[in-house]
């Protein structure tokens, strides 16, 4: 069972839900877990850090065009071609702007007299580690200025479901990015739940209604938690019919939450009695794990 | 005297959460009140929020609009070099029929509009985004939104930093309010800053993150100020970034934690219409020293 936690805001608690999610779902049926934001992986620090790394791969997400000047005719075909403007013309020839390059190749492809190779670029690594907290997690690290993330997290996925297959874990658990762009769809597609945390302020609301509108089109089933319910329980018990979406649960802002992140320990064994350890507990009994 | 480009100040900081919107917002907020031409540019395409702090409703005056091929059934004689151009797989061939368009795998890099030989595939357009612009307590705002379900917000946040640059020689300042993450739109909005304001949180996560940003702007030579947000969080950990700082020789602001900026926050509110709130004077030092940064005579009085 692939369950994905994703919030249309960052910083509402998805880390916070994942790992802790990892902790209980270890004793029963197993666990892998996939940190799929890949431009700022952290649920490997808040499940203690790496007690040893298992594998390591490089990644070569993009191709890059590169230009042989001695053949280039300055016909500018593949300036004209280029839909994302990343090709300008210079007195030596065009010159490529990787940062808007795509690396779909239609410069080479429209090129007249084959001056332009695509080369295969690194744009990331996925590696897999056995965390402090006993915890198998597969981390996406996507080299800083990159795109192409969404195909990166496939990757991640389908490597979370051989080794899930591979040690007979039940489940594998999700952490994605915040928004809903490329990687956040990625992380969506195929799964079998998304729990979208949700925070009871609007801004977190408002990326979540949107969040929601893109698990909608994928089919996926949404179901929500409220975080920090308490800082505004008026609002926040409002929140599943503005989303439209089924409540599990709602956890209490607690100092303890904060503390665990200090002491690089899930909530769940850092301190399981705190009332939002305890709210926890109830939801993942809920989910029916 | 006509000028290039105002200073630019983007508002970043890695993890989500941290505060960037909230500093984004009661900053641009705060030196236009200081009498400066400010622009605001909301490049979170994701989950566009600056405005609803700034309490502006906003207008679309520019569609982010991409390729898609239009495909000319009768004109197309199913040879096939379409599909086999196409990098993604999004154009297959229904035997002896017709060719199918997969709009969810179309990456728009429009090789079959180039390859086919008759003529049979013509340039159409799918709508990913919207450019919004609006206007509340004399900022003036420009917001790029994702539509759902697309997955470029690269490209809108491209397009938005587009439109944004064609107007701004009009402004004294403009504060970009960056996303979470260290990608490829981050990395775009640094080249174009003079200013970066980091803002991280007193945790691990926070620091990790803020590590990345800071290794990516590094990149750009743009200027670093670590904008300590939530400081005295019940629990934190402002050494590790205390350290971090003064280890890599960064400037750092501090702004305290504090109730009445969440209860502001959420409430749709700015914090600095609570002057004597300890968060609201934190963002009017942090003001005065991004003033010193940039050597803004105007807003030394305040």
């Amino acid at each position: 069972m692939e369950i994905v936690v994703a919030s249309g805001k960052g910083g509402t608690g998805k880390t916070f839900l994942s790992s802790n999610m990892a902790i209980y779902l270890r004793d029963k049926g197993g666990v892998v877990a996939v940190d799929a934001d890949v431009e700022a992986p952290d649920l490997l620090l808040a499940l203690g850090g790496a007690r040893r790394v298992l594998w390591r791969e490089e990644y070569y997400g993009a191709k890059q065009p590169t230009i042989d000047y001695a053949k280039c005719i300055r016909c500018w075909m593949c300036v004209k071609a280029c839909e994302f403007g990343a090709l300008a013309a210079s007195p030596k020839g065009p010159v490529v702007d990787y940062d808007r390059c795509e690396g779909l190749g239609t410069c080479s492809l429209v090129c007249p007299v084959n001056a332009i190779q695509l080369v295969e670029a690194h744009t990331g690594a996925m590696y897999a580690a056995e965390s402090e907290a006993g915890i198998t997690v597969i981390t996406g690290d996507l080299d800083l200025g990159q795109g192409a993330s969404g195909r990166l997290v496939y990757e991640l996925k389908e490597r979370a479901y051989e080794l899930s297959r591979e040690r007979n874990a039940r489940y594998r658990v999700v952490d994605a990015a915040p928004g809903i762009g490329c990687p956040v769809i990625s992380s969506i597609a195929g799964a079998d739940v998304l729990i979208v945390v949700v925070e009871p302020t609007p801004q977190s609301v408002k990326g979540a209604k949107r969040l929601v509108e893109v698990a909608d089109m994928l089919r996926v089933k949404t179901l929500a938690v409220v975080n920090k319910y308490d800082l505004n329980p008026d609002y926040a018990r409002s929140i599943p019919e503005m989303l439209e979406v089924e409540l599990v649960g709602r956890v209490p802002y607690d100092e303890a939450v904060v503390r665990s992140y200090t002491l690089m320990k899930p909530l769940l064994t850092y301190s399981p009695r705190s009332k939002a350890a305890q709210s926890l507990l109830e939801i993942f009994s809920t989910l029916g794990f | 005297m006509a000028r290039e480009r105002p200073k630019v100040i983007t508002v970043t900081g890695g993890k989500g959460g941290t505060g960037k919107t909230v500093i984004a917002s009661n900053l641009a907020a705060l030196l236009s009140s200081a009498g400066l031409r400010i622009l605001l540019i909301d490049l979170d395409v994701e989950n566009p929020c600056a405005h609803t702090l700034l309490g502006a409703s906003l207008k679309v005056v520019e569609k982010v609009a991409i390729f898609k091929p239009l495909i000319d059934e009768k004109a197309c004689t199913l040879c096939g070099e379409c599909v086999s151009a196409c990098p993604v797989h999004a154009l297959a061939i229904v035997p002896s029929r017709k060719v199918l368009f997969l709009e969810a795998l179309c990456e728009s890099c429009a090789a079959c509009l180039y390859v086919c030989p008759v003529g049979a595939i013509s340039r159409g357009e799918r709508i990913i985004g919207w450019i919004k612009e609006g206007r509340a307590r004399s900022v003036d705002i420009v917001t790029g939104e994702l539509k759902p379900g697309s997955r470029q917000y690269h490209e809108v946040m491209e397009r938005t930093m587009d439109h944004a640059r064609r107007v701004w020689r009009r402004y004294d300042i403009a504060v970009m309010d960056l996303p979470p993450g260290a990608g490829r739109g981050v990395y775009a909005a640094l080249k174009l800053s003079d200013l970066a304001l980091m803002v991280t949180e007193p945790t691990r996560l926070g620091l990790a993150d803020l590590e990345r940003l800071h290794n990516l702007a590094g990149k750009t030579g743009v200027k670093e100020l670590v904008v300590l947000n939530k400081y005295g969080l019940p629990g934190g950990t402002a050494v590790s970034i205390e350290e971090f700082v003064s280890r890599e020789r960064l400037k750092l602001v501090r702004v305290r934690y504090d109730p009445e900026l969440a209860r502001a926050y959420a409430r749709g509110k700015l914090v600095v219409e609570s002057p004597q709130s300890p968060s609201a004077q934190d963002i009017v030092k942090l003001m005065n020293v991004v003033a010193d940064v940039l050597g803004l005579d105007a807003v030394k009085y305040m």
